[in-house]
């Protein structure tokens, strides 16, 4: 079977996507078997004949403890397992399931599917990102980038309209809300800034509609909706629905209920969902203004705002939009599809966007302030955030005690100058000669590279010795290579629909 | 520990920095003992309204929200549970002493 080329995956938290490249140059989203343009991300275990099922078949039918949701969120958590018939499955695990079903029934119509580029929120974190190529590998597929989400679209929005200029790409999604700005000149992309918001999305909007009808039919029926996760399940789906035709209408009737406390009639508005979720909003705009602050821009400034993802079709977010620019916000085409269509085109034209660092990588080191004479431990930036890459930059300390005969680097991931708020990926320790004083001065360097690898090298100049690392979180969560083979061996075996 | 020159960070004349005591654990603030939850959004957020103008408060929170909204993501489960609470307040004293001061 011919193999399929420039393949862009959107492993989203509500929906997924494949799209791949026509020989003419644009993409075209790729049916599963089902005849869907988007699979929904859920996977359902079923207890008779031990066959994973993927999305619409999981999602609409069985046992809710057996059928697992949003699992994107906590693609960066090691301790959250799926428990299924004594069995632990991982969110990297399922996300695998998820790219099978995907790779298996795409290959039916485009050829067999081995190369892809699969994206990720711009805030996703390193143990993210690989738990994400990590899925990517148990389903059989050769990840060749990450790409963020609001990159890939910015790129399908510049490939189908004629622009020029500065865009922020807003993308709300099911979990997640991304910020980029970028500029635009013809097919060339040039990232500047990427801001990212967790567990703020679609399916937060949903639980905080749960919660109003959950709340609403106490009222009326002095009683609880939901006493079990099936009911909830169920409530939950209701919600989904009840905002989507929030979004056309003004208001609408649900009726909702259970077996032991009968129905109620409950009347939603438009004006009681957006100020249920005025919260969230709130946020949404204050990452906007973080933003533009970053690289000190004002509104005024942006050319075009991009809205991508499901949840930008709630009104209340593009007037938010609106009056913060301006401007009324655009979209092209199908707000759900276009992250994928674009992950595709960067799979054949990576070479022509420029990307930022996504995170703040440095070191802790002991800064002394002159005025005060006060020394304490902060995070020591060296490479900041959103630094166009590939890059590369030094810094240089001096050793703190006299007899020092390993330095020890500890490699930060944030922003904060407070240690406490940074995460700690990985470590270089240099062995150097004994009986030296204090004082003396070494050398860190890291690169970053459009692989969004990071490389750290320390130098010590008394001595000459240098000692370089690729950073590869190894903490907890982060399978070996024969885990990988294992488990990717197992999943083969395992019959997924 | 690996010690940065001090000129480097604040341009002064230079001469390095004296070395520094081995640093102990940041020790946490009365105030930070008592769970978020339990204050109020003001007070979580250091903020006092009689005091401060809608701009600065706006200022205040919108540095509490670059730190908690990037600590949502960090690898520490207490920490991004610590942001989640911080969030809150911050978008509560936002609503009431920004936007609903315009």
């Amino acid at each position: 079977m011919a193999q399929a080329k420039y393949v862009g995956i959107d492993l989203g938290t509500s929906t997924s996507a494949l799209a791949h490249v026509r020989p003419d140059g644009n993409p075209e989203i790729v049916p599963n078997a089902d005849g869907e343009r988007l699979t929904p991300s859920v996977v359902y275990f079923d207890k008779f004949e031990g066959i994973k099922l993927v999305g619409s078949a999981a999602r609409d039918g069985g046992d809710p403890e057996r059928t697992v949701h949003f699992i994107k969120k906590h693609m960066d958590d090691p301790g959250h397992t799926i428990d299924i018939d004594g069995q632990k499955w991982t969110p990297t695990e399922i996300s695998a399931m998820i790219l099978s079903k995907l790779k298996r029934d795409c290959a039916q119509i485009v050829g067999a599917i081995r190369d892809v580029v699969i994206t990720v929120p711009a805030n996703f974190n390193e143990l993210a990102r690989k738990a994400t190529v990590t899925a990517g590998k148990l389903a059989g597929l050769n990840v060749t980038r990450i790409v963020n989400e609001p990159t890939a679209a910015a790129l399908f929005y510049a490939h189908t309209q004629s622009i020029s200029g500065r865009v922020m790409v807003y993308d709300l999604g099911g979990g997640t809300l991304d910020i980029t700005i970028l500029e635009v000149d013809g097919d060339r992309i040039d990232i500047l800034l990427s801001e990212g918001a967790r567990h703020l999305g679609g399916s937060d909007f949903d639980e905080v509609l749960l919660e109003l009808l959950a709340e609403e039919y106490r009222k009326k029926n002095k009683a609880e909706l939901y006493l079990n996760e099936r009911q909830r399940r169920r409530v939950l789906a209701m919600g989904e629905e009840a905002k989507k035709m929030l979004s056309k209408l003004q208001q609408i009737s649900e009726t909702i209920g259970n077996d032991t406390d009968g129905i109620a009639r409950i009347d939603l508005t438009r004006d009681m969902f957006e100020a249920a979720i005025s919260r969230l909003l709130t946020r949404t705009v204050m990452l906007v203004e973080q933003a533009l602050d970053s690289i000190d821009l004002k509104p005024a400034d942006i050319d075009h705002v991009l809205l991508v993802g499901g949840s930008t079709r709630i009104p209340k977010v593009k007037e938010l939009l609106e009056k913060q620019f301006g401007k009324p916000p655009v979209s092209c085409g199908n707000v759900d599809e276009c992250v994928a269509l674009g992950a595709a085109l960067f799979a054949q034209r990576a070479r022509r966007v420029s990307e930022v660092c996504n995170h703040s990588y440095g070191t802790l080191a002991i800064i002394e302030d002159a005025r005060t004479g006060q020394a304490k431990v902060q995070n020591s930036i060296v490479i900041p955030k959103n630094t166009p890459i590939p890059c590369s930059m030094s810094q240089t300390y001096i050793t703190s005690e006299d007899n020092e005969e390993l330095i020890e680097v500890e490699i930060t991931q944030g922003e904060d100058p407070d240690p406490r708020y940074v995460d700690i990926v990985g470590k270089i320790s240099l062995e150097v000669p004994p009986g030296r004083p204090a004082g003396c001065p070494v050398t860190v360097t890291y690169s970053y590279d459009e692989n969004q690898r990071v490389r750290v090298q320390v130098y010590d100049a008394e001595s000459g010795l240098r000692k370089d690392v690729a950073i590869e979180y190894r903490g907890e969560g982060v399978l070996t290579d024969e885990d990988i083979e294992r488990k990717s061996a197992y999943l083969k075996q395992i019959k997924i629909a | 520990m690996i010690k940065k020159f001090f000129s480097l960070m604040r341009g002064d004349s230079g001469k390095p920095a004296a070395p520094a005591k081995k640093a102990a654990t940041p020790a946490r603030s009365a105030a930070a003992t008592k769970p978020a939850a339990a204050r109020s959004p003001e007070a979580v957020c250091g903020i006092d309204p009689k005091k401060m103008s809608p701009d600065e408060i706006r200022k205040r929170l919108a540095e509490l929200f670059r730190r908690h909204n990037a600590a949502e993501a960090s690898l520490n489960p207490e920490l991004r549970e610590e942001a989640r609470v911080m969030l809150d307040a911050i978008v509560i004293c936002r609503q009431k002493y920004v936007d609903g001061a315009k």
